[in-house]
């Protein structure tokens, strides 16, 4: 078959562009980073190998614009397109799907992504999509549909035996497949052929790599081996819980470093490997020597998952760039998220991190429908007394957007706090649920914490580092530093924008 | 706030270790006071001893009405929290976060559907909680050891427990669970929970699926 994995550029008024891939929360970015989307890249990969005509179709990182990007895949002539959707981008999809539809009637059209797989139904109700997948596990599941498609062209839809699909049926009744495998074994997918993906796409504009080229391994865990956080789309019934050999994922980035000279490694599982296999995983890296070929190497992780001897073990691997989400620095708020750590913690995981030369980033939210002035003034200054003291390097703030059903998505609605029903406003650009005080206090709050990295304090701390004389120290304050400039004003922009224009 | 949202808030609290025993070879037994926690029979809970700075998830072992909290932890080599956890003495603090999840999604009643509990090792946790809550259950519970000494408080369930054993011979059945559900003829309309490591998970999803039980009916929790 001829298949499109596809993302359209979707840019908004503002000429920003919606970062859709690798199910993150999208947002709209002027100077965007391009993440490689790695279960897509894996089904691509798993499609070509089975015979499949591939098109690897991101109109985003080929810097394309629609027009290009729409006439480029009907000039393709699909017969199968896989898109991911997420809330804010729907509205969008069901048009794109319906033109693409009418210029091109025959193609079938495959919908994936948290929010098509929460409410299948509408999808299909709300444009002329073929099939929307209800599982994670898109490159186990899309060569199967690609195979049934293939052996009974005619009938295919009466015929099929592939669980997580709803798919439309002629007549226009929804069938629905059933519930997919939730365990599948990761081993079994392939890891990413880099060419086919134009891997180099996706290798430079991205704050998280502090040496270039850089690139995101296929994630070792699927979804998240926590999986409770509320207002994380990984959680609830459709959670994948699966994993890949440790042997498995160090082929891969012996063959990165050695077959593609990438100089930072990214692995985008919701949480890494923790205990037995984080250590094995670090002493994998070391025992092949790939900790002194000059690659970094990170992750996400959570408070509370990582014991001193495993950071220490992973430092000594050339590990640098710890992803941590401090979603807010009082209790009952991480208990209402169901966090499953204390801020109490946090200190003593930033601690060890720091110790052994680790960059923990963290990813701060602000906004929640219950956050009071005196909550929120609490993450500021933490993440302040943070910053300041050295213990996390660098930090992100997004508002805290209800999204593709997640449980927090629900309780906003059953507790009548969504101030909108329009999927457009869903774009994290501004606080769309009510609040206990003005939204234009979490905005200020937002400011505040990005100005950090302009404070002397912070500055000072990053010159105390450098005493170290640990390179990635240097190239912190050197490189990164210059970019991060640049980076913060992009965000400061983009969260603050709407300061002043509350929606009640 | 409503009740239903309600029973499902979280707490973080600090608990003291009432009492421990060695169940089997490395294998524990750990109660704790469990003050006002409410909770739903497989759920489970962060923990570990207060002020260690890691934790991990595991599956209450005791009934919603039981008077303590209970747990059943292994000891993992080179698992800091299980062996910092089974160190613990009577006295001594730990930290808990929870209760988390819905393995359970539906409420059992005695009328429903029989229920096929599929557990590796301490798999068996959140099916021994559901058992203790509603012993008047139609369920039979697989459980996949590697020695006799495992059957975990086995005479709790009676004739509706079936142990299979890898390593050594004894119990109901020698082999693994797999083994015993290839020759097994489910009941096609059965609630089917695994609980346990992820390659059990995975084999017994495909034999239960070739045996026509539908994925609609399957539920899993990964031990991570």
């Amino acid at each position: 078959m001829r298949i499109a994995i596809s993302y359209p550029p979707i840019v908004n008024e503002d000429g920003q562009k919606a970062m859709v891939s690798q199910n993150r929360n999208v947002q709209f970015f002027k100077t965007p980073t391009y993440l490689l989307p790695v279960i897509q890249a894996q089904a691509a990969t798993w499609l070509r190998d089975l015979g499949h005509t591939v098109y690897w179709d991101d109109g985003n990182s080929q810097l394309k614009n629609y027009d290009q990007w729409f006439n480029d895949l009907i000039q393709f002539n699909p017969e199968l397109v896989v898109f991911e959707s997420t809330t804010p981008v729907m509205t969008f999809y069901w048009h794109c799907i319906d033109e693409l539809k009418r210029k091109h009637p025959s193609v079938i059209v495959v919908l994936t992504g948290y929010h098509s797989m929460r409410r299948p139904q509408e999808s299909l109700e709300n444009s002329t999509a073929d099939i929307v997948l209800t599982s994670n596990h898109i490159d186990f599941i899309v060569p199967k549909l690609a195979a049934a498609i293939e052996n009974d062209p005619e009938n295919w839809k009466n015929t099929i035996d592939v669980e997580g699909l709803y798919i439309r049926q002629s007549e226009g009744s929804i069938h629905n497949t059933g519930h997919f495998r939730q365990v599948e074994d990761l081993d079994k997918s392939p890891i990413v052929d880099r060419d086919l993906v134009d891997w180099k796409r996706y290798a430079y504009e991205n704050g998280n790599f502090l040496q270039t080229p850089g690139t995101y391994a296929s994630s070792v865990i699927r979804d998240c081996t926590f999986g409770k956080c509320t207002f994380c789309r990984y959680n609830g019934g459709d959670m994948t819980f699966s994993q890949m050999s440790v042997e498995r994922s160090l082929d891969e980035y012996e063959k990165l470093i050695n077959n593609y000279g990438v100089r930072e490694i990214f692995d985008d599982s919701g949480v890494w490997f923790r205990g037995k296999e984080a250590r094995a995983f670090a002493q994998g890296i070391i025992d092949r020597g790939l900790h002194k070929k000059g690659c970094y190497f990170g992750f996400n992780t959570r408070f509370e998952y990582l014991d001193e001897e495993t950071i220490k073990l992973l430092a000594k691997a050339n590990f640098r760039f710890i992803l941590i989400g401090l979603e807010a620095c009082d209790d009952e708020t991480l208990q209402r998220l169901k966090k499953g750590y204390t801020v109490a913690s946090v200190h003593k995981s930033l601690a060890w991190m720091t110790r052994y030369g680790l960059h923990p980033h963290l990813t701060v939210m602000v906004g929640y429908y219950w956050q009071t002035r005196e909550m929120l003034d609490k993450t500021v200054t933490t993440v302040r007394d943070l910053m300041f003291k050295g213990l996390a390097r660098t930090l992100q703030v997004t508002i805290c957007t209800p999204l593709d059903y997640t449980l927090y998505h629900q309780e906003c609605i059953s507790e009548k706090v969504l101030l909108t029903d329009n999927y457009d406003d869903h774009d994290m650009s501004k606080l769309i649920v009510k609040t206990p005080i003005p939204h234009d206090e979490y905005y200020e709050a937002i400011r505040k914490m990005y100005m950090i990295g302009f404070h002397p304090l912070f500055i000072f701390r990053q010159l105390i580092f450098l005493m170290k004389f640990r390179k990635r120290d240097w190239q912190f304050l050197f490189i990164y530093g210059w970019r991060a400039i640049r980076r913060i004003r992009n965000h400061i922009f983009n969260l603050t924008k709407n300061q002043g224009s509350e929606i009640l | 706030m409503t009740p239903a949202i309600k029973f499902f808030i979280i707490v973080g609290m600090i608990t003291r270790l009432l009492r421990k025993s060695e169940i089997s070879p490395a294998t524990w037994l750990l109660e704790f006071d469990r003050e006002d926690l409410t909770f739903r029979a497989g759920q489970n809970v962060t923990l570990a001893p207060h002020g260690f700075g890691v934790n991990r998830e595991y599956s209450i072992y005791s009934g919603e009405n039981d008077p303590t909290l209970s747990f059943i932890i292994r000891t993992v080599e080179g698992g800091v929290v299980s062996s910092a956890l089974t160190d613990l003495s009577p006295g001594d603090k730990a930290e808990l976060e929870g209760p988390y999840g819905d393995f359970l999604s539906e409420t059992p009643t005695v009328g429903m559907a029989p229920l096929l509990f599929v557990a590796t090792g301490t798999g068996s946790a959140p099916f021994h909680s559901v058992i203790s809550t509603y012993p008047e259950l139609n369920y039979t519970l697989l459980h996949g050891i590697r020695t006799v000494k495992e059957q975990y408080h086995h005479a709790h369930y009676g004739g509706n427990y079936i142990s299979c054993i890898s390593r050594e011979n004894g119990g109901s059945f020698n082999g693994r669970v797999t083994d015993y559900l290839l020759a097994f003829e489910p009941i096609l309309d059965a609630r089917c929970y695994l609980c346990g490591n992820r390659d059990m998970i995975n084999d017994v999803y495909s034999i239960l699926r070739e045996k026509g039980i539908s994925g609609d009916r399957i539920f899993s929790e990964v031990f991570f």
